[in-house]
């Protein structure tokens, strides 16, 4: 008897569901584009919400994001499963890791070549488009005059330097790319001596920002836009520390995914992350600057003028594990 | 046939806890040994920090046990200078009446005290490692090292230990040292021959313990190792990073995993040890300890120090009111999780029981080290949609996967041992198994299984490496965290660490009220 009434009510759910799933697919359904990117983009702080909502009043599409913990995984993530997650976009590439993410497949998109501003028209191709960039140097609590990379190894940084590792935070890869682009075969050497300037290597720049923001070490390696945080926040002591060789710079990019579904949809997706109003957004959330020509005032700007940049040279990348081993050994 | 059904339980078991690193086979079919002198170099330092960390955390457990020894004696030598109206019983007597109406304060005081050493090693890595920091850093550089690694493990691992020890003491001890020192054997020869001879098996066994979590640990080094401080763990997340390198991630896993599993048959697997219970209530009292009580109870202490200077920041206050309803969402997704999880290691603990009599599963579950987190996000990432009660179920199964080993090897084991003569006797009696299950084995394993079901639900509340990986859309406590530390809001992260432990010690109560409720019972 008891097992009668399990079957029939079993057999009434199962019914049920049925119907439901029916009725469901009947509905017409939003397109899905689906937007791979790190985990803080998409944060409670983050521009991920607004552009979400923004975008999602244009398209009469659903906008989803995948969310990966760094951008360092993009490429295990895509190649994880057969159809890439039915990737349409991915967002934050940078282009020390284009070498790498050009082993899989992508659309091409076409954008206006003249919108964008130097440095981040040099690396705009038919598949990689920039979205934001900034000039990178140390950032300390106290002004300081121009400074030369050698001048860190003066015995007052000593512990008294926060950057995070290369091999797995690409704020790191900048640093070393950037210590390699200056010293080049005395790189070793350099870093030999830098190491007991250091405060640890933390894993990600924001275990490395925190020390520096609590006041345990007096310059860290990040971003000059990261100065947008501090004047949003009335912080007014952070201040960027110049650089007589040059200053590395990160660009993050965009690309319409190869396992692309809705692929039209992404290519509007890209187009719309470069009209002025998402730039200034990504500007205020995601405390990077525009790659557009933007009417930008402030400290930033006129910090920006002063900045000198290295030159972007491929071949570090083109042995970036041997590089990396080499990192491991010199600095264990 | 009845052998059969067990078996094909044992296997399904243990298949299910096997599966990622099926899933993975099936993805990476070969396996390619990276060069020794990129690993082998890792692996010694692993080997090393483990054994090292396992060695300094029993040591000093065994010490704090005496500590807590001589704490949990002060009453009573109290009464003993005062001539209080308590009857003296003899030595070895258990002086408990089960279901005494009246409080006992003492026995309060001292569950509250073992619980208070626990908490390191009950709260996700990442609270603790925070909180340490930020004392350590009042002092001095806290150094990202192999010797941070080292002293975060022990500071993790040392209130376990000594409550271990304690418990053992407790039960075990008997008469031996009254008697010791009644014939003139001096405290430290009692300490080097008596003791540590009588417990040495269970001074192996939670040395095994504690190398095995240290030796898989995942989140300590990531966060603190440094370059010298990299293990097996984070050198196998690295390799995982790049899809070239994957048949070398799953050759580095097989070599961690056939080493963990060879340890631990060598040294552990071929005895079973017969547990006697004496239950004295008055262990140890004599030796003078009390100093050592400092041991566990400061690693708890400075948890509390070290994230309480957050709450000062009006900028704080301000942010966290602006995010109230993601922080309200992710607290009941946090809960969602940790009581899944629960629920969910509850059944497999269950379940392991209910194939108690399988030799090889019981002993597979203790020697194998347990998937590594990565293996476990990817196989469930390949599996399944990823609408949100399909990501939700993948979260709470894949955590319940992840800490069901290591759990049954902290109680699980040792208790479905005591139970090993027991079963014999059902089964000669004609019990059928369901029978003996329900009357016999569940009855004395639940409550120890709710407790264990509890530390998993608090642990699943502060995951964040494998819920990184599947959580998709979705976020809970620990992940708000992360995401906030990365949008530079490092104090509304500490701040939102207190939320994350009060919803863990909920998630924890509700087992934990569970299990005492089934110790009530049991005396009824």
């Amino acid at each position: 008897m008891f097992l009668k009434r399990i079957i029939v009510l079993f057999v009434i759910v199962a019914l049920g569901m049925g119907v439901l799933s029916f009725w469901w697919r009947s509905v017409p359904q939003k397109k899905v584009l689906r937007v791979m990117t790190y985990s803080s983009f998409v944060a409670v702080f983050g521009p991920g919400s607004h552009i979400k909502k923004e975008f999602e009043k244009i398209c009469d599409c659903r906008v989803k994001w995948i969310k990966v913990p760094d951008s360092t995984l993009f490429v295990q993530r895509l190649n994880l499963r057969e159809d890439g997650f039915k990737t349409d976009v991915v967002l934050g590439l940078d282009q020390l890791s284009l070498k790498k993410v050009k082993i899989l497949s992508w659309k091409k998109t076409k954008v206006k070549k003249d919108i964008f501003t130097s440095p981040a028209r040099a690396f705009l191709s038919d598949e990689f488009i920039p979205y934001n960039w900034s000039p990178m140097s140390f950032l300390a609590r106290t002004k300081k005059g121009e400074m030369n990379l050698s001048d860190l190894l003066e015995g007052k940084y000593k512990n008294n330097l926060s950057l995070p590792a290369p091999r797995t935070s690409t704020v790191g890869l900048q640093f070393y790319y950037w210590v390699w682009c200056v010293f080049r075969e005395k790189t070793e050497e350099f870093l030999k001596k830098i190491k007991d300037r250091l405060y640890g290597l933390p894993p990600s720049w924001s275990t490395s920002y925190a020390l520096f923001q609590r006041g345990h070490v007096s310059l860290s390696f990040s971003y000059l836009s990261s100065l947008l945080y501090h004047q949003e926040q009335n912080q007014q002591d952070f201040h960027f520390v110049l650089f007589k060789e040059g200053h590395p710079f990160q660009v993050e990019l965009m690309a319409v995914s190869g396992f692309c579904t809705q692929c039209e949809l992404a290519r509007s997706f890209v187009r719309f992350l470069l009209t002025p109003k998402i730039q200034v957004l990504l500007k205020q959330k995601n405390y990077m600057l525009p790659v557009i020509h933007l009417n930008q005032n402030g400290p930033v700007k006129d910090m920006l003028s002063k900045v000198k940049l290295i030159q972007y040279d491929p071949v570090f990348l083109d042995h970036k594990e041997e590089w990396l081993n080499k990192w491991d050994r010199w600095m264990r | 046939m009845k052998v059969n059904r067990t078996h094909f339980f044992s296997f399904f078991l243990m298949a299910l806890v096997l599966f990622p690193v099926f899933v993975f086979l099936f993805k990476v079919p070969l396996l390619q040994f990276p060069a020794s002198s990129e690993w082998f170099e890792v692996f010694i330092s692993t080997l090393l920090q483990a054994g090292l960390s396992a060695f300094f955390s029993v040591l000093l457990g065994i010490f704090g046990a005496l500590g807590l020894c001589a704490f949990s004696n002060i009453p009573n030598r109290y009464r003993k200078k005062r001539n209080l109206q308590r009857p003296s019983l003899p030595l070895g007597e258990n002086k408990k009446t089960p279901g005494k109406s009246k409080t006992d304060w003492n026995s309060i005081k001292k569950k509250g005290l073992e619980l208070f050493c626990l908490l390191p090693a009950l709260l996700p890595p990442l609270i603790p490692v925070l909180a340490w920091i930020n004392v350590f850093e009042f002092f001095y550089h806290f150094p990202f090292s192999f010797y941070s690694v080292l002293a975060i493990h022990i500071c993790m691992n040392v209130g376990f230990t000594s409550v271990f020890f304690f418990r053992l003491f407790q039960n075990q001890t008997g008469s031996l040292p009254a008697w010791a020192f009644l014939h003139g054997v001096s405290r430290l020869y009692f300490l080097k021959k008596i003791l540590f001879f009588e417990f040495r098996k269970d001074i192996i066994l939670i040395f095994l313990l504690i190398f095995s979590f240290c030796f898989t640990s995942f989140s300590v080094p990531l966060l603190i190792g440094g370059v010298s401080g990299q293990t097996m763990e984070v050198f196998i997340a690295e390799k995982l990073k790049d899809p070239a390198t994957w048949p070398e991630a799953m050759a580095l896993f097989t070599i961690e995993t056939v080493f963990i599993f060879i340890f631990f048959i060598l040294l552990y697997g071929r005895e079973e040890k017969e547990v006697r219970i004496v239950k004295q209530t008055e262990p140890l009292y004599l030796l003078p300890c009390l100093p050592f009580l400092i041991l566990p109870v400061l690693p708890s202490l400075l948890i509390f120090l070290g994230l309480g200077d957050v709450f000062s920041s009006e900028a704080v206050w301000r942010d966290l009111f602006t995010i109230k309803e993601s922080v309200a969402m992710a607290v009941i997704q946090t809960l969602f999780v940790g009581i899944g999880t629960g629920l969910l290691v509850l059944f497999l603990l269950a379940f392991v029981a209910f194939c108690l009599r399988d030799l090889f599963l019981r002993h597979f579950l203790v020697a194998y080290s347990g998937a590594s987190v990565a293996f476990m996000g990817f196989a469930f990432l390949l599996i399944g949609s990823d609408g949100p009660i399909t990501v939700g179920m993948k979260w709470s199964v894949g955590l319940a996967l992840l800490f069901l080993p290591t759990l049954y090897r902290l109680m699980g084991e040792s208790l479905l041992r005591r139970l090993k003569n027991q079963i014999q006797l059902a089964d000669l009696m004609g019990a059928s198994r369901g029978l003996s299950f329900i009357k016999v084995i569940w009855p004395q394993c639940a409550g120890v299984f709710f407790f264990l079901s509890g530390i998993a639900a608090f642990w699943a509340c502060g995951d964040f490496a494998y819920s990184s990986i599947v959580a998709g859309e979705q976020t809970h406590l620990a992940l708000l965290i992360q995401d906030l530390f990365s949008s530079y809001r490092f104090e509304l992260a500490t701040v939102l660490t207190w939320f994350l432990i009060l919803s863990g010690t909920f998630c924890f109560s509700l087992f934990a009220g569970g299990a005492f409720v089934l110790y009530k019972k049991s005396y009824l």
